[in-house]
């Protein structure tokens, strides 16, 4: 069988069988794709602990007649501080959970920069930050960026008014924001307050590094949540699970 | 070339248990259909039985088959300790190393952020009337997964400000495993949960 090496973060897992686990993956040189783990549900095995999500993973694969199979593998990072809280485990879970929805599998297309992103996000999601889902949400920005579906912020979709300092309208079916004369034309249309605009705007500017640090106010916060969960409901195929579970989470202040 | 209907339908059947896959299936339907009358219909009755007969304990939510479960109806038990578990599985593995005399809680599943599977679809509303019935130690012995880990953190923050005492079991390394082959995630659990000998 001809195998190949790849780094890949696990982004879930089910089982097979009685003794093996399927895992789907993200590969930093193939894209997408699902694997064997055989014996992985077996107590001694050494994959039993590379198959939890969230997982960094240096691996052999060999290619098989349906499935390609895990022959090597090494962890490279486990994010155990991803795992030390009910936030830093749902907010982690639901960026994978986001990538398995958003990206084809074994599409290629600018797959080693979603990868570098990914890792970056959750050594950012490790860290403390002022508002806990800004790492998140920087995370969904540049995603949309790389896949092409960068909402617009700036002006309006419709007539291209220069947007900025005011009520605005936010829609995710026309992919981005409105100005108040062109609100109506969307069916999915939400108001948006110049306080939320402008941190909506900042997300797309700010470097890595300052993501942490935003701030924004209780109301800004509800309408940027609010603005991602359509957007990213709207451009993905399937059901994105995790999202609910994920509001109950931030609901319960988390 | 297809099965015959009533084959085909045994086939898809048994094909949607956990584990087994259409080759499986299909071994399995025509061992079936090979198999004397009387053993096809112990199987049947076997399956119908388990559905008429079982059913959760209204106490810890533990399937059984009597009005009580066996544990929850033993009067030697120390009811002041409470062992929360996922599943009926998990409880009678820790009733085998006989070391446990406390009662149990079954929640039936686990939080699951990726498949949506929130606090009202298991058996968590059920533990708080118990928790307050005289409970003051709860250990919470749940998988040491993702799952276990965001049940695990969502039990205490809610168990916590009932003034009641909650432990989590240790997750480390296997007995008769091997330092090398050991992940990082584990040593470093298996580091936290060290204890001075
Ligand atoms: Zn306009
Ligand atoms: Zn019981």
């Amino acid at each position: 069988m001809p195998t190949y090496t790849t780094d890949a973060i696990v982004l879930g897992r089910r089982n097979l069988g009685e003794h093996d686990r399927i895992l789907t993956l993200l590969t930093r040189d193939y894209g997408k794709l699902n694997a064997v783990a055989k014996g992985a549900r077996k107590g001694n095995s050494k994959l039993s602990g590379a198959t939890e999500p969230f997982t960094q993973l240096k691996l052999m694969l060999a290619t098989g007649r349906s499935l390609d199979i895990i022959s090597q593998c090494e962890i490279s990072n486990s994010h155990p501080a991803l795992r030390s809280d009910i936030g830093r485990l749902t907010r982690s879970s639901y960026l994978c959970d986001l990538l398995d929805c958003l990206i084809h599998e074994r599409d290629e297309t600018s797959i080693k920069a979603i990868y570098d992103l990914s890792v970056a996000a959750l050594s950012l999601l490790e860290k403390e930050s002022v508002w806990k889902d800004s790492p998140l949400h920087g995370f969904e920005f540049r995603l949309l960026t790389i896949l092409g579906y960068m909402p617009v912020l700036n002006h309006c979709v419709l007539c291209d008014m220069e947007l900025s300092d005011q009520m605005v309208a936010f829609s995710a079916s026309q992919g981005g924001v409105l100005c108040p004369q062109h609100a109506s034309a969307a069916s999915d249309h939400f108001g948006i307050s110049a306080d939320t605009l402008q941190t909506l705007q900042d997300f797309a500017r700010v470097g890595t590094e300052k993501l942490c640090n935003l701030n924004p106010g209780p109301q800004s916060i509800l309408h940027i949540n609010r603005v991602l969960r359509e957007f990213m409901k709207y451009h993905s195929e399937r059901t994105i699970k995790s999202i609910e579970f994920l509001e109950s989470i931030r609901a319960m202040g988390n | 070339m297809h099965f015959a209907k009533p084959l085909a339908r045994l086939v898809s059947e048994l094909e949607r248990l956990p584990g087994i896959g259409p080759k499986s299936a299909q071994r399995m339907a025509f061992h079936i259909l090979r198999q004397p009358r009387e053993e096809a219909a112990q199987l049947a009755n076997a399956i119908l039985q388990v559905k008429e007969s079982i059913r959760l304990c209204p106490e810890c939510s533990n399937f059984t088959d009597q009005e009580i479960c066996e544990v929850c109806s033993d009067t030697r038990r120390d009811r002041a300790i409470m062992c929360v578990v996922a599943e009926t599985r998990d409880l009678i593995a820790m009733e085998k190393t006989g070391e446990y005399k406390g009662i149990y809680h079954v929640l039936q599943g686990l939080l699951s952020p990726m498949d949506n599977i929130t606090p009202d679809m298991l058996k968590i509303r059920e533990l708080f009337p118990r928790i307050m019935n005289g409970v003051n130690e709860v250990i919470l012995a749940l998988n040491p997964t993702t799952e276990g880990q965001t049940t695990t953190f969502y039990l205490a923050s809610r168990l916590k400000p009932l003034g009641v005492k909650v432990s989590q079991i240790a997750h480390g390394l296997p007995a008769g495993g091997d330092l090398e082959y050991a992940d990082q995630a584990t040593l470093i659990s298996a580091l936290e949960w060290r204890r001075e000998i």
